[in-house]
């Protein structure tokens, strides 16, 4: 978490502090941690090196494309605005109560995070599915949900919001409740106290878990692909269309990675952006 | 106004019963050390925790106690008590400037931004900190940072303000102005302040009476003087940082000891036959060196081997294997002078005007 919340210059002296800290770890600790960076990096390297950047235009101006991404996004920020609503008020009550509740909750909220994507997709199909806990009610006031665009924010709510839950419960914990005490002796309200101390205290979590939460939704598979389907314009996300390009009779693997670079970019656009915020909020 | 405190409670396995009164224009120090209760006693006054029992009355509110017609006990949440804390740390916030943390108060409590504004650069001025209004809390110092809390919540209008070892984060000179800040405020914010501290120092300088706890109830309480002057008990005379022996008076006038040594001092004339206490501060013991073996019969003088060894503001504090309860504090330079170490036998006096009698009933 303190990674997360450092200050550029600050996390320039900790760089060197770190670096004069290397040299006394054991020599062979540096060998497979560059087999990690490597494994990390060579992927990508490999992704461009292999793409037909002649295509590329041609492959990501495609309607389809623009539509896959636009879908993507919208319903990426809309999933990331219902994780803020569901997870703030979950993270708050975990941070604050006592007893058993928030360890309780605290692994609820964690379970979408370690359940493979499609379970959780064919657990959402039980639940809100034709033949589903909730199907008949659904279908009696006329509301059909899988296969649908809102079946897409729906799965994509429930993968990320173990992101956003967890970061802001580590940010509220980390901050402690002695800035809330004193405001309330200053006669602070209750939301006066959430509103201009907890929040602003909370913001670089926050903003770190917002931005993760951002990231899993535009990367959601699995769940949306059980409980959502692949329909063009309906449900076929970015990450969709990549694989129906990948696996798609007719369709060259070279759209597919052009998408992918597409996606990529996107995430490496989001980390930037939270980035600069977080260099001013640290002004 | 004055806050009336009369409590029974438990914050999980700690009981705490106490009875206190803090005028307003006066500071109740609160001593007592780790684990005593101090802190369950301010969170209980802040409204952190519920009292099971009893009540808090704050100038003819109910905070806490007996409901005047049902049965139902009265709660003021901690933002309605208009009590105010000074902890330990400034808790500033981190994200507003110096004059947006003392405006936050006023601000919080419906006064409009322009006039809280100058509420705050008001009191701002009044701590000294007015050419820091816009710094954030990161660009200040300790010093700096506890001055501007100090502000902050008398700028709230508390009608209570409750200082939780506020001096002891900061540096022996900052501390210094940091009491002449509160003792400026005791007389002129005119709220009862409550100061809990483990320093009698802080009493001395600030309040006109003192509670001692010890383990959540209350050991002592009086005015300073009587209470660090004459602690009823060793527990208190330790934490008065005073040396109390009791012993019973003889026929000559000294007062004689379970451990075998003869006092005699000024104050009570006390019976014989009758028990008394006798008080007096480990700086105004004078030290020589050993003069010879066991002559330890003379009143006010005796004598032992140095067994512990402790720094003190200014010089060190010792103690004798012979005599493990009785301090002796010595400046650095009479310590390095008299080459004195653990293991070195020493002799001991003290002048009969330097020792406090008192009868024990």
């Amino acid at each position: 978490m303190s990674t997360l919340t450092t200050s550029r210059p600050r996390a320039g002296r900790l760089r060197t502090r770190g670096h004069v800290h290397a040299r006394r770890l054991p020599a062979w600790v540096a060998i497979p941690a560059a087999v990690g960076v490597l494994l990390l990096v060579l992927p990508f390297i490999a992704l461009l090196v292999r793409l037909d950047w002649a295509g590329v235009p041609e492959a990501i101006s495609s309607p389809e494309a623009l539509q896959a991404l636009g879908l993507s996004l919208s319903t990426a920020a809309v999933s990331t605005v219902l994780c803020l609503l569901l997870g703030v008020p979950l993270a708050l009550v975990i941070a604050r109560s006592n007893g058993w509740l928030p360890a309780v909750l605290r692994t609820l909220a964690t379970l979408p995070l370690v359940l493979p994507p499609l379970v959780g997709g064919i657990a959402l199909l039980s639940l809100l599915g034709r033949t589903g806990l909730f199907g008949e009610v659904l279908a009696v006031a006329g509301i059909q949900i899988p296969f649908t665009t809102a079946a897409v924010v729906i799965a994509q709510t429930f993968v990320a919001l173990p992101f956003l839950v967890i970061s802001v419960e580590g940010a509220l914990r980390a901050v402690g409740t002695g800035h809330e005490l004193v405001a309330a002796g200053l006669g602070a309200s209750r939301f006066t106290v959430f509103r201009r101390v907890t929040l602003p205290l909370a913001a670089p979590g926050l903003l770190a878990g917002t931005v993760l939460c951002f990231a899993r939704a535009l990367g959601e598979f699995g769940a949306t692909a059980l409980f959502a389907g692949n329909a063009p314009g309906a449900t076929r996300t970015m990450p969709l269309a990549i694989y129906t390009a990948f696996n798609g009779a007719g369709v060259r693997e070279d759209t597919a990675i052009a998408l992918s670079l597409m996606l990529i970019v996107v995430a490496i656009a989001v980390l930037l952006l939270m980035r600069s915020w977080r260099t001013d909020a640290a002004r | 106004m004055s806050l009336k405190v009369d409590i029974r409670t438990r914050v999980g396995s700690f009981a705490l019963e106490a009875a206190l009164t803090a005028h307003s224009g006066e500071v109740l120090a609160v001593l007592g050390p780790n684990g005593s209760g101090k802190s369950t006693l301010l969170g209980t006054i802040a409204g952190l925790f519920p009292a099971h029992e009893g009540h808090i009355k704050l100038t003819g509110r109910v905070l806490e106690g007996p409901g005047a017609g049902g049965n139902r006990r009265v709660w003021l949440p901690p933002e309605r008590r208009r009590v105010a804390l000074l902890g330990q740390r400034a808790m500033l916030l981190p994200h507003l400037s110096a004059r947006e943390n003392v405006a936050f108060g006023p601000r919080a409590q419906g006064v409009p931004r322009t006039l809280a504004r100058e509420r705050a650069m008001s009191w701002l001025d009044e701590v000294g900190m007015g050419e820091y209004a816009q710094r954030r809390p990161a660009q200040l110092s300790g010093g700096q940072q506890q001055r501007v809390a100090l502000a902050r919540a008398l700028a709230a209008e508390p009608d209570a303000l409750l200082l939780d070892e506020p001096f002891t984060s900061l540096d022996t000179q900052t501390a210094a102005q940091a009491r002449r800040l509160i003792a400026e405020q005791r007389d002129r914010a005119g709220v009862p302040m409550i100061l809990v501290t483990h320093d009698p120092m802080d009493a001395v300088v600030l309040a006109a009476r003192t509670l001692v706890l010890r383990e959540g109830h209350v050991e002592q309480q009086g005015t300073t003087a009587e209470v660090l002057g004459h602690p009823r008990s060793q527990f208190v005379a330790a934490m008065a940082g005073v040396n109390l022996v009791a012993g019973v008076a003889e026929a000559d006038g000294t007062l004689r000891c379970a451990d075998g040594l003869r006092w005699v001092g000024r104050g009570e004339h006390v019976p014989t036959g009758e028990a008394a206490t006798c008080v007096f501060a480990p700086g105004s013991v004078r030290i020589h060196p050993a003069a010879g073996p066991s002559e330890a019969s003379a009143a006010n003088s005796w004598s032992g081997v140095v067994a512990v060894m402790d720094p003190v503001p200014g010089g060190i504090r010792l103690f004798t294997a012979e005599y493990p309860r009785l301090a002796i504090e010595c400046p650095s330079t009479t310590a390095l002078a008299l080459g004195i170490r653990p293991g070195v036998e020493l002799a001991f006096s003290i002048d009969v005007d330097d020792i406090s009698v008192r009868c024990s009933r």
